[in-house]
């Protein structure tokens, strides 16, 4: 079962991640004869609190993808109405020089704006792996 | 403890290196839902507010008509197409309407409410606080 080793300490479980539009946005793109977005990489904060993911809105605007759609959400600040979008979130370890990567299907994310965070990876993604978190070895692994 | 936490992290990792899960295999509990007619019109004044304010008011005709399931694009505050398949209504969001704010719902009795972290800071304009 192929698996990604990270380390972690007190700031969170940090990935790198690779973030594209999805395979529908990317089709209709094509169709629509407009080019192909370059995925933009970054890094990603694993975050069981959200069954959500997100994605700086900085890159999604570089995508040039479209919120096409709404999404109900309970939070903090009570029920709100938030845009979402479709995208294709790889997980990867660009540390250790590894070809294994976890690509869930694509998913729903709503923007974010977290300083040095470009993803948020919720349960939704979560949900497709297994995510062990040795905390006295400061590292986890998911396992997929 | 029989085991220290390193002997039983090493054991999960051999289980499931096996193929042999250390937790049973579970169906994820679904989203709570709101019932359409539950619904609350947005009055942030967003595109995609407007949009939603536009599906919000015509879905109950919608399930009347037989849509559920089917996906509705919105744009310019009118509803522009009712599609059996996303894609399709996806193609047509980017290719006509890509200024004209699209939206694409899926016509459906009940929706789905997401949990969002403290963490997740929402920009003004992704945002449409429910009245």
């Amino acid at each position: 079962m192929p698996q990604l080793s990270f380390p972690f300490d007190l700031n969170g479980m940090i990935v790198d991640v690779m973030i594209a539009p999805g395979a529908n946005d990317l089709a209709a793109l094509a169709a629509a004869g407009e080019p192909w977005p370059t995925p933009r990489s970054g890094k990603g904060l694993i975050d069981t609190g959200t069954n959500v993911s997100g994605v700086s809105l900085r890159i999604l605007d570089e995508l040039g993808i479209l919120p096409l759609d709404e999404l109900k959400t309970l939070g903090i600040g009570g029920e709100v109405d938030v845009g979402y979008y479709e995208v294709s979130l790889t997980i990867l370890n660009r540390t250790n020089g590894s070809q294994i990567e976890y690509s869930p299907p694509d998913v729903k994310v709503i923007g974010i704006d977290i300083p040095e965070i470009d993803a948020l990876i919720g349960l939704d993604v979560l949900i497709g792996c297994r995510m062990m978190l040795d905390g006295p070895g400061r590292k986890f692994s998911l396992h997929f | 403890m029989d085991e220290d936490i390193t002997e039983l992290y090493e054991r999960l990792q051999r289980e499931v290196a096996d193929g042999n899960s250390p937790l049973p295999r579970t169906s994820p509990n679904p989203l709570p839902t709101i019932h359409y007619t539950a619904l609350k019109e947005n009055l942030s004044g967003t595109p995609l507010a407007r949009s939603w304010n536009v599906y919000i008011r015509q879905v109950g005709r919608l399930l009347e008509e037989g849509h559920e399931g089917k996906w509705v694009l919105i744009a310019n505050e009118e509803i522009v197409g009712v599609f059996v398949d996303r894609q399709a209504a996806l193609r047509l969001a980017y290719s006509t309407y890509r200024e004209r704010s699209p939206m694409i719902h899926q016509v459906s009795e009940t929706e789905p409410v997401y949990r969002l972290s403290s963490r997740i800071t929402l920009c003004r304009n992704s945002v449409s606080p429910s009245t």
